[in-house]
C-alpha cells in the first residue's frame, strides 16, 4: 500500500526502472513519458546517489518522446514508433524497451502494440509499463526484469554450477556494481559459475543464459523474489534465497555454509574460505583496536533509515559482529504488504534478544522526526540513512553514514560492504565518523 | 492584458512567444525562420530526453527561506530535489540568507487517485505541512498526472486559505504543457505575483503622511528621490551570488541603491519589490512576464537587454541603466576604469587562449553572450547550441549575426546525439557547456569548461577575467579529457557521425 503523503521520498517513481535496463549492456530504453522524468529519477538514483552515471548509454542520450500536450490530446504512439525506428538505426542497441510513464498510461497509449509492430525485426522491442502512480522504482525494476525475462527462450539444459544472481537493484543500491563483482568472485572461489546480467561484465548473452542455470541465488529480503519465482515457473529452475547480502564474518560464513549445503559444495573448501576470511578480517580489526578504544564515548545504539536490503545487511553485521544495539529501523521504500512479515522476521534473526521496531513506510522523514524527539543523548547514537538524514546528524552532531539512496556527495566507484573485506570498509567508515564528530578524544 | 491578474493558470511560452526547439543552420536563417514564427514547426522525428518546467520551477521556489514545497504528483516528481539541497544551502549561505533543511512533501499519487482525483490528498498535505512545520509559505507545484486528470489546485488552495497560517502559492508546471523549460519562469512569477503582496503595508512598513508633518510635499519628493535611486536586479538560479555581487558593486559605483530579487528572498520582503525606480533583468530569457506585470500594475519601468557578459555587453548593460537614472558620466568613467584594469589582467592569458576553437551549449541568451565575449578574447566560435529559441532573444542573435556572420546555430534541448556529431565534425578545442553535456565533450575528446556555475564569476569584469583564466587552465593540461576520450566507448553506430547532425529536424517547414 502506498503511503499517503510522504516527506522527502527516498525512492524514485516506477519510470526509474529504466536504470535496471541501463545496467544491462546492450539494452536501450526508449521512454514514452514527460520530458523531465529522466532528470527526476536520475538525481535520486544516480547523480546524487554515489556519483553514478550510466555507460555507454548515459542518461542524456536516452531516447524519449518528451510527452507533450499534443500527445495528451492525440496520443503519442506514432512518435514512440518513430523513435524506436531511429534507435535501431543509429544506436549500438541489442534490445529496445519501450517504457510507458504516467502520462502515456493515463491517456492510454498502447506501447505493446507499438512493440508488436517491430516483431520479427533484427532487434527485439519489448513493452514495459512503468507509470509512476503504480509504484516506485523497485516496481519499475521488477516490470523491466519481467519483460526481459519473459522474452528469454528456454535453453533446454542446465550448465553445471551455473548460478544466476538476483536481489540487487542496480543504481538504487548505490554499491551494486562493486557488490556484484565481489559476489561473482566469491561464487567462483566457491567452485560455482556465476551468471550476472548487470554491470561491466553483464549483457544480453548473460540474459540469454539465465534459463540454463542450475539454480538462482536471491540475495536480499524481498526485491526479486517475484523474479526467482517467475524463473522457477518458466524454466523449472530452483532458487536459493539468502535474505541478506552478507557483510562481516558471521553473516558471510553463515551464507557460505548454507549456500554450500544447498549447492552441494565441498565442505572443506567452504570452511577453509570462511577461516581465511575471518583470519584476515580480525587481523585488521586487531590492528586498529587501540585507536577505537581511545574513542572514549563510543556510541552503542543505532538507527537505520534505508532500503530494506541495505538495512538488513548492516543490521546483522552491527549486531552480530560489532556488538551494537538497534533502536529502530525505518524502511522507507514501500515494501509490499505481502512481504512485510517475512522481512521483519529476517531482521529478528540476529544473535541478540532485544526489543526494537521495524517500520515499513514510504515516508523518508519519519526517522529524523523521531530521532530529534527521542530525547536520547545524541553522542550515544549512530545514524545510518541517506543525504536527507544528514542535516539532522550535522546539527545534532550524531555520527552518521550515508548508506542508502540518495547517498549525496559520495563517489561509489567500486565500493562495497560485501563479505569480509567490505566489512572492513564499513568498520572504518563507522569509526572515522565517530572520530570526525568529535567523539574520539585522544 | 495581464495574465497574472486575469488568469488562474499562466500561459505557456509556446503560445505567448515565438519559440522553437529544433533548428540547425546559420544564425541568419534562424532569425528569418523565427521572424516568420515558423520555428516551432521544425520538430524532430527522433528526440532524446529533454527537461521539464517542473525541474526549474522547483529549483527557483525552493530558494525561498521559510517555505515548504509540496509536489502534487506521483512520488517520482521531485526526486530531482535531492541534487538541490546542497546548491540551495550554499546559495543561501553565500547571500547571507538563513535557510534550514529543504523540506518537501509529495502527495504520492497512486492509481486510485488518478482515477478518483488527488485533490483530497493535496488538501490533507497542505494541512499537515501547515501544522507540522508552520512555514511562512507553502508552494504547491503540480506535475503532469494531476493536470491530465484535471485536479484544481487553486480551488484547493482557495478553500484552505482561512484555515492555514501559511500563504499558499499554487504553481502550474506540468512538463507536458510546454516544449521549453523557460516557461517555468512564467509559472513561478505567476504564482508569486498572484499570491504575495508586492507593495508595502501602510503603518506596518512605513508611516503614511498624516498631515502633522512639517512639509508633506518635501517628504513626498524625498520618497520619490529615494525610490528613483533604487534599482532591483532580478536574478535566477543560473546566476550565482558572485555575479550578483559584481553587478551590485558596479551599480553602487555609479551611486545607485541595489536590491536583488526574486530568488533567496523571504516572502515578506516581496512587499518592497515595487519600492524601486527601475527593474533590471540579468538575463533576457527570464523576466519579461513579471516585469511587464509590475510595470502595468505599479508603474515601475524595466530594462531587459541580453546579459552583462563580456566587455561590450557589460558596458552596454551598465550604460543602459545609467541612461535611465541620469548617471551616464559616472557609468562611463566606471566602465573605462574597469575595462582598463581588466585588459591588464587578461594580458597574461591571451596568448594561450587566442585562436581556441570553441563550441557553446546551454541557455539561449548565455551561449550568445558568451560567444561574443569569447570573440573579444580572440577565440574562434565554432557553433552555439541554445536549449531553445524565442523572440526575446532576437536582439542578441542579431548582434551575433553582425559579429560572427554565418555562425552555425543548433537549437536543441539537450539532444546529445546532435552535440556529439557536431563535436566529431568540428573538433573544437573547448566546449563551453551547461550541465551534463560536458560528459559528451569529454567522451569525444574535447576539453569542457562549464558555461555557468552558481559558485563562480561569469558576469562583467571579474567574470571576463575568470573566464579567460578558466580557459587557460583547462587547456594547459588536458590529460583527463584526452585519456578518457581515448578510452571512451561511444553509444552510436559509426554511420551516425557521417550523417548530417540535423537529419532528424524537419526544417523544410521553417521557411514555408
Amino acid at each position: 500500500m502506498k503511503s499517503c503523503i510522504v516527506e522527502q521520498p527516498r525512492t524514485a517513481c516506477a519510470i526509474g526502472g529504466f536504470y535496471t535496463a541501463l545496467a544491462i549492456p546492450g539494452i536501450v530504453p526508449v521512454l514514452h513519458c514527460g520530458p523531465g522524468c529522466v532528470s527526476q529519477s536520475a538525481a535520486l538514483l544516480a547523480s546524487a546517489n554515489g556519483a553514478q552515471n550510466a555507460h555507454p548509454f548515459n542518461e542524456h542520450i536516452i531516447p524519449c518522446t518528451d510527452f507533450g500536450e499534443a500527445d495528451v490530446v492525440f496520443g503519442g504512439g506514432e512518435r514512440l514508433r518513430k523513435n524506436i525506428e531511429n534507435v535501431a538505426r543509429s544506436y549500438k542497441a541489442d534490445m529496445i524497451l519501450a517504457i510507458n510513464g504516467c502520462s502515456a498510461e493515463i491517456v492510454g497509449d498502447d506501447n505493446e502494440e507499438v512493440a508488436r509492430g517491430f516483431s520479427g525485426g533484427d532487434i527485439p522491442v519489448l513493452a514495459v509499463e512503468a507509470a509512476g502512480f503504480r509504484g516506485n522504482n523497485l516496481y519499475g525494476h521488477s516490470q523491466v526484469l519481467k519483460a526481459i525475462l519473459n522474452h528469454v527462450e528456454p535453453t533446454g539444459k542446465a550448465v553445471g554450477g551455473q548460478v544466476n544472481v538476483w536481489g540487487v537493484a542496480p543504481f538504487y543500491d548505490t554499491f551494486w556494481a562493486g557488490t556484484l563483482e565481489k559476489i561473482g568472485e566469491a561464487l567462483t572461489e566457491a567452485g560455482l559459475a556465476p551468471n550476472i546480467i548487470y554491470g561491466r561484465n553483464g549483457g544480453l548473452d548473460k540474459v540469454k543464459a539465465v534459463p540454463s542455470a542450475e539454480f538462482n541465488l536471491l540475495l536480499g529480503p524481498w526485491v526479486d523474489l517475484d523474479i526467482v519465482r517467475l524463473l522457477k515457473e518458466r524454466f523449472g529452475t530452483p532458487y536459493f534465497h539468502y535474505p541478506a547480502i552478507p557483510v562481516g564474518p558471521t553473516e558471510t560464513a553463515r551464507f557460505l555454509r548454507e549456500l554450500g549445503e544447498f549447492a552441494g559444495l565441498d565442505r572443506n573448501r567452504v570452511e577453509t574460505r570462511a577461516k581465511e576470511g575471518e583470519e584476515r578480517y580480525y587481523h585488521y580489526i586487531r590492528r586498529s583496536l587501540l585507536w577505537v578504544y581511545r574513542c572514549r564515548a563510543l556510541p552503542k545504539r543505532y538507527y537505520i533509515n534505508s532500503g530494506a536490503s541495505t538495512a538488513l545487511s548492516l543490521h546483522r553485521y552491527l549486531v552480530n559482529d560489532m556488538g551494537l544495539i538497534p533502536c529502530k529501523i525505518f524502511l522507507p521504500e514501500d515494501v509490499p504488504e505481502e512481504h512485510q512479515e517475512r522481512v521483519e522476521g529476517y531482521f529478528r534473526d540476529v544473535e541478540l534478544d532485544s526489543p526494537y521496531d521495524v517500520v515499513f513506510t514510504g515516508d523518508g522523514g519519519l526517522a529524523a522526526q523521531e530521532i530529534a524527539a527521542s530525547g536520547r543523548p545524541k553522542w550515544s547514537l549512530f545514524y545510518f540513512g541517506s543525504v536527507w538524514d544528514e542535516p539532522l546528524s550535522n546539527n545534532e552532531r550524531i555520527p552518521f553514514l550515508s548508506v542508502s539512496a540518495p547517498q549525496g556527495n559520495v563517489m561509489a566507484m567500486d565500493k562495497t560492504y560485501f563479505g569480509y573485506d567490505g566489512a572492513l570498509r564499513l568498520y572504518s567508515d563507522y569509526y572515522e565518523q565517530v572520530a570526525s564528530k568529535g567523539l574520539r578524544t585522544s | 492584458m495581464s495574465y497574472i491578474s486575469d488568469s488562474k493558470t499562466p500561459p505557456v511560452r509556446d503560445s505567448r512567444l515565438k519559440i522553437g526547439i529544433g533548428f540547425g543552420g546559420s544564425v541568419g536563417d534562424l532569425l528569418r525562420a523565427s521572424g516568420k514564427g515558423r520555428l516551432l514547426a521544425c520538430d524532430r522525428s527522433f528526440c532524446q530526453v529533454s527537461a521539464c518546467q517542473l525541474h526549474l520551477t522547483l529549483q527557483m521556489v525552493m530558494t525561498m527561506p521559510d517555505s515548504v514545497t509540496i509536489v502534487h504528483g506521483a512520488s517520482g516528481c521531485g526526486a530531482q530535489i535531492h541534487t538541490q539541497d546542497f546548491p540551495i544551502r550554499s546559495g543561501s549561505a553565500a547571500r547571507g540568507v538563513k535557510r534550514g533543511e529543504l523540506i518537501w512533501m509529495s502527495t504520492n499519487l497512486g492509481e486510485r487517485d488518478v482515477i478518483s482525483g488527488g485533490e483530497g490528498k493535496l488538501r490533507e498535505a497542505i494541512l499537515l505541512v501547515d501544522r507540522e512545520y508552520r512555514p511562512r509559505v507553502i508552494f504547491v507545484a503540480s506535475s503532469c498526472a494531476p493536470n491530465i486528470i484535471g485536479d484544481d489546485i487553486d480551488e484547493v488552495a482557495d478553500t484552505l486559505r482561512g484555515e492555514v497560517a501559511a500563504d499558499i502559492i499554487p504553481l502550474h508546471c506540468p512538463g507536458f504543457k510546454t516544449r521549453v523549460v523557460a516557461t517555468a519562469y512564467d509559472a513561478v512569477y505567476h504564482g508569486l505575483a498572484r499570491n504575495l503582496e508586492l507593495a508595502p503595508r501602510p503603518h506596518e512598513d512605513f508611516a503614511p503622511p498624516n498631515g502633522l508633518s512639517r512639509d508633506i510635499d518635501e517628504d513626498k519628493r524625498e520618497y520619490a528621490r529615494r525610490k528613483a535611486r533604487t534599482v532591483n536586479l532580478i536574478n535566477a538560479s543560473s546566476i550565482g551570488a558572485p555575479d550578483e555581487r559584481e553587478l551590485t558593486e558596479l551599480l553602487r559605483a555609479i551611486g545607485l541603491n541595489v536590491r536583488v530579487y526574486t530568488e533567496y528572498v523571504a516572502a515578506d520582503d516581496f512587499r518592497f519589490l515595487t519600492e524601486a525606480g527601475l527593474n533590471v533583468s540579468m538575463c533576457a530569457v527570464h523576466d519579461d512576464y513579471l516585469l511587464e506585470h509590475i510595470k502595468e500594475k505599479h508603474g515601475t519601468p524595466y530594462i531587459i537587454s541580453s546579459m552583462p557578459l563580456g566587455i561590450a555587453e557589460t558596458r552596454e548593460w551598465l550604460l543602459n541603466i545609467a541612461a535611465r537614472t541620469g548617471d551616464m558620466e559616472r557609468a562611463e568613467a566606471v566602465a573605462d576604469a574597469r575595462e582598463a584594469e581588466l585588459r591588464r589582467g587578461l594580458a597574461p592569458f591571451l596568448p594561450q587562449i587566442k585562436g581556441l576553437r570553441v563550441l557553446l551549449s546551454g541557455g539561449v541568451i548565455r551561449v550568445a553572450a558568451a560567444a561574443l565575449a569569447l570573440k573579444e578574447l580572440g577565440c574562434q566560435v565554432v557553433a552555439v547550441r541554445p536549449y531553445h529559441y524565442d523572440d526575446l532573444s532576437d536582439p542578441i542573435y542579431e548582434r551575433l549575426e553582425r559579429e560572427c556572420p554565418g555562425l552555425s546555430v543548433n537549437v536543441a534541448p539537450n539532444q546529445a546525439f546532435e552535440l556529439v556529431n557536431i563535436i566529431k565534425r568540428e573538433k573544437p578545442d573547448v566546449v563551453l557547456s551547461h550541465g551534463g553535456s560536458g560528459v559528451w565533450a569529454t567522451k569525444a575528446g574535447a576539453v569542457s569548461v562549464p558555461l555557468m556555475s552558481p559558485n563562480q564569476n561569469y558576469f562583467a569584469y571579474t567574470g571576463m577575467y575568470e573566464l579567460a583564466r578558466r580557459l587557460a587552465r583547462a587547456t594547459q593540461n588536458d590529460a583527463l579529457q584526452r585519456r578518457v576520450g581515448e578510452n571512451a566507448r561511444l553509444p552510436f553506430k559509426t554511420g551516425w557521425y557521417g550523417r548530417d547532425p540535423y537529419s532528424y529536424i524537419e526544417q523544410d517547414r521553417a521557411f514555408e
